[in-house]
């Protein structure tokens, strides 16, 4: 009897060792990401927002390995960019190599501000996928769907706070395991130094200010996150003109009226203040995008000289 | 590369050689100052293209028989007037004129935001920016 029961307890033991829990075992969405951050894998991925200003869609190129996710994407025939592990890397054709590094100071857990709720799995690119909700208390914020063998995420679908669908960023193609990364030739290292004071918010509307860098000498850019989304914020003394909307008309948002640019996931609003010139580059919801710009200094609004004095030079 | 600000102007012209746009081009797809001279560049000369062509009135031909200017002249009150106006007016544009702005592009933007987000645990390709090329004209027109 004794050597049964010992028999049967090794079993079990034996059971609980030697079978590995599946990638996609985690507790919270925390977890999963965690899980995934260490998957190895290539592929394509598609990012698709339904904008105010129309659809806007991009092809990307993933890799990623030993923990690091190379984004890369061909400008034209002659330039790669690669982003992933605090760096941002233009590789051109002769092999040079421009890289502008930061060192991030600290993560949100997303688990502050979300809750998450595991679904059942489902098939997706002909792959056993586990569909996770992010919930922002009754309201769902997004969809992220999990490989259930390498844990790696193969989508995410972001929603506004009515539902409807902002932005969804799937792969279309996955090759599971090893990628091959290529190496970059002699680079030029553009390190963004840190700043140690601002006049800029620590809080805002949910988002925590992580780090704050030196921009162009005179101006300082602070990343916020509440550790789903996040967004920059370039604060300079003097006013600030984005080249691509510098002659784009005004949005209203609430009361004030901001010029505005949305890309493939990323949205940009450039104002003045009464504390200097703003431009905030983010992938914030449209909901969200309201509740920020709505704790952050409002435009000013000229008075009527000086509309008259500027319009002659603008 | 430095900026090819000689070069912007034959751009606009088409009047480049194929490795001079390729340069242009690259260049202008990563600076932003240069894009926005580009931009000024173009609106100045379409300001000068919409100017409209005006007949010489027919007072201001020559004449056979010039009329006999006195040397010395009272300047009229009107040029008085006149001066101290346009003196109020560079007085108030140099008070209300806007003071040199910082100029960027979303990829000036995008870079440093883009490295920061990677990161994150929840850094994906939709928290990177496309370096867009600028829409500017193509060359020649």
């Amino acid at each position: 009897m004794k050597t049964r029961l010992a028999a049967l307890v090794a079993v079990v033991l034996a059971s609980l060792v030697l079978v590995p829990a599946p990638a996609w075992a985690g507790d919270t969405v925390g977890d999963h990401l965690e899980i995934a951050s260490r998957a190895e894998y290539s592929g394509e991925q598609v990012v698709s927002c339904q904008t105010p200003d129309g659809v806007k869609n991009a092809v990307y190129t993933l890799m990623q390995k030993d923990g690091k996710l190379y984004v890369s994407v061909e400008v034209d025939a002659t330039t790669t960019v690669v982003v992933g592990g605090g760096s941002y890397e233009v590789r051109n054709a002769d092999g040079s190599v421009s890289v502008t590094s930061v060192e991030g100071a600290g993560t949100v857990d997303m688990g502050v501000r979300y809750d998450s709720q595991d679904g059942a799995i489902e098939q997706y690119l002909g792959r056993e996928a586990v569909p996770v909700d992010i919930m922002q208390g009754a309201l769902r914020r997004a969809r992220m769907t999990f490989d259930a063998e390498t844990g790696a995420l193969l989508r995410t679908q972001i929603y506004n706070s009515n539902g409807s669908l902002y932005c969804e960023t799937r792969f279309v193609k996955f090759v599971p395991g090893e990628p091959a990364v290529a190496a970059g030739g002699g680079s030029t290292t553009q390190p963004l130094a840190a700043a140690t004071d601002s006049d800029l918010p620590k809080k805002v509307a949910g988002f925590s200010e992580l780090d704050l860098f030196t921009f162009n000498k005179d101006s300082v850019m602070a990343y916020y996150s509440d550790g789903l989304f996040s967004f920059t914020l370039l604060h300079s003394a003097r006013s600030v003109q984005v080249a691509e909307i510098a002659n784009a008309p005004e949005v209203k948002v609430g009361d004030y009226k901001y010029k505005r640019w949305f890309g493939p996931g990323q949205v940009v609003y450039v104002w003045d203040s009464e504390v200097g010139g703003l431009a905030l580059l983010g992938d914030l919801p449209l909901d969200m995008q309201e509740q920020v710009l709505g704790k952050l200094p409002f435009p000013k609004k000229p008075n009527v000289i000086v509309r008259i004095i500027q319009s002659l030079f603008n | 590369m430095s900026h090819p600000a000689e070069l912007l102007s034959a751009y606009l012209d088409g009047e480049v050689t194929p490795d001079e746009r390729r340069r242009v081009v690259e260049h202008l797809a990563r600076c932003g100052t240069c894009y926005v001279d580009l931009e000024s560049l173009q609106a100045a000369r379409a300001a000068l293209r919409s100017l409209p062509i005006l007949d010489l009135p027919v007072d201001l031909m020559p004449r056979e028989r010039h009329r006999v200017v006195p040397l010395r002249r009272r300047p009229a009150v009107w040029v008085g007037a006149a001066a101290a106006a346009a003196a109020a007016f560079v007085a108030l544009a140099t008070t209300f004129a806007p003071a040199p702005g910082l100029n960027v592009t979303v990829n000036d933007l995008s870079r440093p935001a883009s490295a920061r987000a990677s990161i994150d645990p929840s850094f994906s390709s939709a928290k990177v920016v496309l370096p867009p090329l600028p829409t500017f004209p193509e060359a020649g027109q």
